[in-house]
């Protein structure tokens, strides 16, 4: 190894066009920045939807600009970047139990970890290098060769 | 020696990557351009190889 790097997700806000709606981002995914998408494909790899359009404007606000909505439940949750890391709506959720926001926790990790993943993916390609997924533990490694 | 660049991306979305195979600067900026506009950068450096090719260049050029 002749150079190493370490590179945190700060901020999502990159990742995400916030005023097309997703269902409008994943028809027009080659026509707009592929960097746009890559939230939306987390969230699919995830099993959940972003919601960035008009469906969310009861939840959205500048103070929690994205929403998310779990697979197989009825509500959504809101989410916020603060101190580099997304952090969910938890007020909403107070009557639901610890276990329920550990889960929501988990899931938003997740996340992170796969917006960070479709961000280098797409960014490989587009520089022309063959690219590799695997999962060691619970960290995804992907190997880049050009 | 092949190039190749491997990514560990943990839990919490932070990115630790390392290359190998690239001559001087070229592994710094190929890494570099595959991360841009994901976040800032909290830590980087080389590893003894890198100035160990650096001076074996050198001292070819004398």
């Amino acid at each position: 190894m002749s150079h190493w790097e370490k590179v945190a997700v700060k901020d999502l806000t990159p990742f995400i066009a916030t005023s097309v709606p997703v269902t409008l981002l994943k028809s027009m995914a080659s026509k707009v920045n592929p960097t746009d998408c890559a939230l939306g494909d987390a969230a699919k790899a995830l099993g959940c939807e972003l919601l960035v359009n008009a469906e969310a404007r009861s939840y959205r606000s500048e103070t929690f600009p994205y929403v998310i909505r779990l697979p197989g439940e009825s509500y959504d949750v809101g989410l916020k970047v603060e101190d580099g890391k997304l952090t969910p709506y938890w007020d909403t959720y107070s009557h639901l139990g610890k276990n329920v926001i550990a889960v929501l926790g988990d899931g938003l990790k997740k996340l992170m970890q796969e917006a960070a993943a479709a961000h280098i993916v797409r960014q490989a390609k587009a520089n022309g290098q063959t690219i590799e997924r695997r999962m060691v533990g619970k960290k995804i490694v992907l190997v880049s060769r050009g | 020696m092949s190039k190749e660049i491997i990514f560990e991306i943990g839990e919490d979305g932070e990115v630790e990557a390392k290359a190998s195979g690239y001559t001087g600067d070229l592994c710094e900026k190929t890494i570099k351009a595959i991360l841009k506009g994901m976040g800032k950068s909290t830590a980087s450096g080389h590893t003894p190889e890198y100035y160990q090719r650096i001076a074996v260049k050198r001292t070819v050029r004398q």
